[in-house]
């Protein structure tokens, strides 16, 4: 898998806004990469040095409504710390 | 806010060109108060409502939202400008930004943009005493009062039942079918109490010449042959026989011309002559009204010639629309269905206006003119003479002045009133001091010739 495919989008909400003060970025990212890829790729498309890295597998909703029911997709979300004091910068106030 | 203005006239347009600055530190502040204040009722997926930090806005809608702040600090610093100097844009036209120009505000600069706007025009009045002015000469004729006198009578005239033979001129209602050759009427060609004036040809089958002699009730069949190059295609060049019968027979009775129609008509006449005199009072004050207008036409033309003024683009326009609107109230017509029948004409609407300019660019101008004579004569209308006018306008239409002023007062008349007024004192002023040669002699119909 390659280092483009691995991070999808950030996750921009309340929270990961909180967790970024702290140096916690949070990523979706594809289903199949693991922790190491996620730091790996986190590494070389920030030029950052991550710490550590949690990962979490989003289950999707179950919707009903109109339309048949069903669920929206699954994903994994990934939580990258990095060293004291480092930033990524094009996330700031993302 | 406006740090610095810089006003320049535009002469030969009649536009003044506003170039205004706004400090860095007032863009900013602007900016940031609508980031805040978005910020408070933005809704972003992740965010409870009102809890989207400005960072995030930021970075979203930024560009967005500086161009809004851009155009918050226009208006502020427009009105505020505009408050403060004399020249103030017309209510006809809006100040338009100069084209190309640059309005996403940069915090490191002051914040500059120019606009143009329609100003009041600078009236340069020539001399409007002391003129001479063409007036022509109008005489009442006895031919003139003889054709009053004849509407009068054509209006009151009756329609009567008439017995005997229809004759030229007489209001006749027919039945009449077609026949065949063995005299059988042909179906469905019958029409029934069709009413017309014999003589003046507006019958499908032309018989008015044939039912000329018919009394009441009687039937004629008539045989027509019609020529080929008759009105009407489907009938030229055939035969047809065609049964007619007058069913009433009316003819109009032409009161006589006496003292007792005088009377009819209104009861203030006890005479004939009572009757002429009137129409004689009457005809001659249309025509010193008329003449009058005239020579004060001539005059504006005079003082025209003389001035010099710029009509602003914005003025022009709004006067040709308004002459558009009157164009289509005279005509009772939608506006569609008046572009249709221009369209069908190969014309737009545009090519009218093109056409009315000229027109319209100097009935403004003269109206210009008036108002600047009016601000330098310092004419004013007093409380009596407004009630004098209202007075005369209120038993013309049988209101109660009181009642009449006081609509003119809800609609906002009264500065029209006013308008009036004035422009009435100013030209009789005026006249009085304008040297008024006699013109040409011109007949009483003449005048109203080429009246618009």
């Amino acid at each position: 898998m390659n280092t483009e495919q691995i991070i999808i989008e950030p996750v921009l909400t309340e929270k990961t806004n909180q967790m970024r003060e702290v140096g916690k970025y949070v990523f979706k990212v594809d289903k199949r990469a693991n922790k190491y890829q996620v730091m790996r790729a986190v590494r070389e498309l920030f030029s950052v040095h991550p710490v550590s890295c949690n990962i979490m597998n989003v289950k999707g909703k179950p919707k009903r409504g109109r339309a048949q029911p069903g669920y929206t997709a699954s994903w994994k979300k990934a939580i990258v710390t990095l060293q004291k004091g480092e930033k990524i910068s094009i996330f700031e106030g993302a | 806010m406006v740090h610095e203005k810089e006003i320049q006239h535009l002469n030969e347009t009649s536009q003044v060109k506003l170039r205004i600055t706004v400090k860095k530190e007032d863009v900013k502040a602007e900016y940031e108060k609508l980031l805040k204040n978005y910020a408070k009722t933005a809704r972003i997926d992740g965010f409870r409502k009102g809890k989207v930090p400005p960072s995030v806005l930021e970075r979203k809608f930024g560009e967005d939202i500086k161009i809004e702040a851009a155009q918050h600090i226009m208006e502020t610093a427009l009105s505020e400008v505009f408050s403060e100097i004399e020249e103030k844009p017309l209510a006809t036209d809006i100040p338009k930004l100069e084209e190309g120009s640059d309005i996403k505000p940069d915090f490191e600069r002051d914040f500059q943009f120019t606009v143009t706007y329609d100003v009041y025009p600078k009236i340069q009045l020539g001399s409007y005493r002391g003129l001479e002015v063409e007036q022509p000469v109008v005489k009442i004729t006895e031919e003139d009062e003889k054709r009053e006198l004849e509407a009068l009578v054509e209006q009151n005239s009756f329609v009567v039942e008439k017995d005997g033979e229809a004759s030229q001129g007489d209001i006749a209602t027919v039945n009449y079918w077609e026949v065949n050759d063995e005299g059988n009427e042909i179906p469905q060609s019958r029409r029934s109490d069709y009413t017309f004036t014999i003589g003046n040809g507006q019958t499908l089958f032309d018989f008015d010449s044939d039912v000329i002699g018919m009394k009441k009730g009687e039937t004629r069949t008539i045989t027509k042959t019609f020529p080929s190059d008759y009105r009407i295609a489907e009938l030229a060049g055939t035969t047809k026989r065609i049964s007619v019968e007058l069913v009433t027979l009316k003819e109009k009775k032409r009161p006589e011309l006496n003292d007792e129609l005088a009377q009819d008509i209104s009861e203030k006449y006890k005479t004939l002559d009572d009757l002429k005199k009137d129409i004689r009072k009457r005809l001659e004050e249309t025509a010193q009204n008329r003449v009058r207008a005239i020579t004060i036409e001539g005059l504006m033309d005079k003082v025209l010639a003389q001035s010099s003024l710029v009509v602003p683009q914005s003025m022009l326009q709004a006067e040709l629309e308004h002459t558009w609107q009157h164009f289509l109230e005279q005509n009772r017509m939608d506006e569609n269905v008046v572009l249709r029948i221009l369209q069908a004409q190969g014309k737009t609407k545009e090519d009218l206006f093109k056409e009315w300019k000229p027109q319209a660019e100097k009935s403004l101008k003269v109206r210009l003119l008036i108002e600047e004579m009016i601000k330098k004569e310092q004419v004013d209308a007093t409380e009596e003479e407004i009630d004098a006018l209202i007075k005369e306008q209120a038993a013309n239409v049988s209101m109660q002045p009181e009642e009449l002023r006081a609509y003119y007062e809800k609609n906002g008349y009264l500065e029209s009133i006013k308008h009036d007024i004035k422009e009435k004192k100013l030209f009789d002023a005026l006249l009085a001091d304008t040297k008024i040669v006699p013109g040409a002699e011109v007949k009483f119909v003449d005048i109203f010739k080429g009246n618009r």
